[in-house]
């Protein structure tokens, strides 16, 4: 018996979907609704033995009373803030420079994206190193540029908040400065070349020029890196595990060492869902805006 | 005319400066982490703040190599675990784009948004459950695991990019195959692929770097010796009393210059794919 064509079709459908819903299923989307079960129980890595209940909403309770609480939610927020400013700023000043013709420019392209390669890990053992209050390179730089006295300034708030920061916008201007470019390339030359000519200056140029023909991008890139400095906690628990006294304790490190550290899972879950509610408010607009070419 | 060059000489004079300046602040934690694999623990623990180590010396490479009998298996255990999750997630997620991108079925949509969702929300959610999850099987501390949680991974964003690709290629190529008697296998294999090879260098790219370079993943599943990759092996030069900090950097260098290689060959497959997203 051969299959008809309407069938073949549904069955190569399955063969392709199959490999990869599989794997995301099971490693993605069922975590993920297990954490809201989790969220409801007393799970606690070390009395796995005796058996999890329901407790309610004793975890988000225990978490919605943490003394640090108030303090996690600005440093996220502020991580937020500094990052998403700190990338679109920085990738639109290396797009603007990398849209100029200069001779080598596919290898500064080149160069330019490195920091997306080199592993967040590696990077965050190098400033490890040389913010060591003793004898660390940038911290004994820093010391005799500004005077401030050589103690870690990692162990310091706000010097910590900087580096923790500045090591995710390092990371990440890259991918917003190839994006940008790419937007750049569409805008017409011969918009400027009329703007040169009514005597419009650089600025002004770039404002009523540039800026509003690459807008979408920009509002797509402000998304999704904030989505990205959302993702980011593994700089933060290597550098500092979110202390000194919580100063960059954003939520995603504060889930980790509360579950892997304190092993309160059932709090961590708690956590992770309140997370995912935040993700969210990104992720809807995110999809609104890019995910309708299929349709 | 003549105020013109001036002006095109500083144009020019500025480009440089800001070049070198984006050179330097790219490369600068690149190169302290060279030096300081370069130089003995004497000259670490020094007061100078010289960025040339005074004694080249390759002592940190050597220690590195004498110390860890098991150096060789953590880098084939790395190499595994990211090629095969590499190629995997080539295979998958261009299985899965090509269905979205060419096919309309029920549960497109559906499939769609979880892959937007799952590239986007944070992994330390996922994290905390798949561990209790993977312990229940007692599927931890296996690298096979870590493989395929890798894969896993990787496969959203991949297939994100993938289906805008996909979508560019005009189906009169599929139908006149089609047309000859050539089956969707057939079609997929013979007329897309070829054509695809540069945007699935690029997802392998961003997937092999991705893997590479994983600490968190790797150091939740994996706990005995045998079965570490490289990044949790810096884990074991850090103790609790005494920091081989001179040997962390030569890891650190090997740990990287394969990938900075790696994405320096390819980084212009991976520019034109992103970069298609926008081009219309």
């Amino acid at each position: 018996m051969r299959l008809s064509e309407k069938r073949k079709t549904q069955l190569f459908l399955v063969q392709l979907m199959l490999p990869g819903v599989l794997l995301v299923g099971f490693f993605l989307v069922y975590p993920i609704a297990k954490s809201f079960v989790m969220s409801v129980t007393n799970w606690h890595l070390l009395r796995a033995a005796d058996g999890h209940y329901f407790v309610g909403f004793y975890n988000f309770r225990e978490f919605f009373g943490l003394t640090y609480l108030k303090k996690t939610f600005t440093v996220t927020a502020l991580f937020e803030l500094v990052s998403v400013v700190g990338t679109i700023g920085g990738g639109m000043l290396i797009a603007l420079l990398l849209n100029k013709k200069f001779w080598g420019r596919t290898i500064i392209r080149g160069i330019s994206m490195l920091p997306w390669a080199i592993p967040a890990f590696v990077v965050c053992q190098i400033f490890l190193l040389s913010f060591n209050g003793d004898y660390g390179m940038l911290s004994k730089f820093l010391t005799a540029l500004f005077g401030m006295s050589s103690s870690s300034y990692l162990a310091t708030e706000v010097p910590a908040f900087i580096v923790v920061s500045f090591i995710h916008i390092w990371k990440a201007f890259p991918f917003v400065s190839v994006m940008l470019l790419a937007a750049l390339s569409t805008v017409p030359g011969d918009l400027y070349e009329a703007a040169s000519i009514d005597g419009a200056n650089k600025w002004r140029q770039f404002f009523s020029i540039t800026l509003p023909s690459i807008s979408p991008t920009v509002v797509t890139l402000v998304i999704m890196q904030a989505m990205a400095s959302l993702r980011t906690f593994d700089i933060v628990y290597l550098l500092t595990e979110g202390g000194p006294n919580y100063a960059t304790n954003v939520i995603g490190n504060d889930i980790y060492v509360n579950g892997f550290k304190l092993f309160k899972m059932g709090m961590a879950s708690a956590e992770g869902v309140v997370l995912f509610v935040i993700s969210m408010f990104f992720v809807i607009p995110y999809f609104m805006r890019e995910g309708k070419e299929i349709s | 005319m003549k105020n013109r060059i001036v002006i095109n000489s500083l144009q020019r004079l500025m480009i440089l400066v800001f070049v070198l300046l984006l050179c330097a602040l790219v490369l600068v934690p690149f190169i302290i982490m060279v030096s300081y694999s370069l130089r003995t623990n004497a000259e670490l623990y020094d007061f100078g703040i010289s960025l040339i180590p005074k004694n080249f010396s390759l002592k940190s490479y050597q220690d590195l190599w004498n110390n860890n009998t098991r150096l060789t298996q953590w880098m084939i255990n790395t190499l595994y675990a990211t090629g095969v999750s590499t190629l995997l997630v080539i295979i998958t997620s261009a299985m899965m784009a090509y269905g979205i991108a060419k096919f309309r079925f029920h549960g497109r949509k559906g499939i769609w948004f979880v892959i937007a969702m799952t590239q986007s929300i944070p992994w330390v959610i996922a994290l905390i459950p798949l561990y209790m999850t993977l312990s229940d099987l007692k599927l931890l501390d296996q690298l096979n695991t870590v493989m395929l949680v890798y894969t896993a991974c990787f496969i959203p964003p991949s297939t994100w990019l993938m289906v805008g690709f996909f979508k560019k290629i005009p189906d009169e190529l599929e139908n006149a195959a089609r047309i000859d008697g050539c089956s969707n296998w057939g079609v997929l294999l013979k007329i897309v692929l070829p054509v695809s090879v540069n945007a699935l260098t690029a997802i392998g790219l961003t997937a092999f770097i991705g893997a590479w370079g994983d600490y968190i993943t790797a150091t939740t599943i994996l706990k005995s010796k045998a079965s570490w990759t490289l990044t949790i092996a810096i884990q074991y030069l850090q103790g609790p009393f005494y920091t081989e900090w001179t040997q962390i950097m030569a890891l650190g260098t090997i740990i990287s210059v394969p990938v900075i290689v790696l994405f320096l060959w390819f980084e212009k497959y991976l520019v034109n794919l992103m970069a298609g997203g926008i081009k219309e």
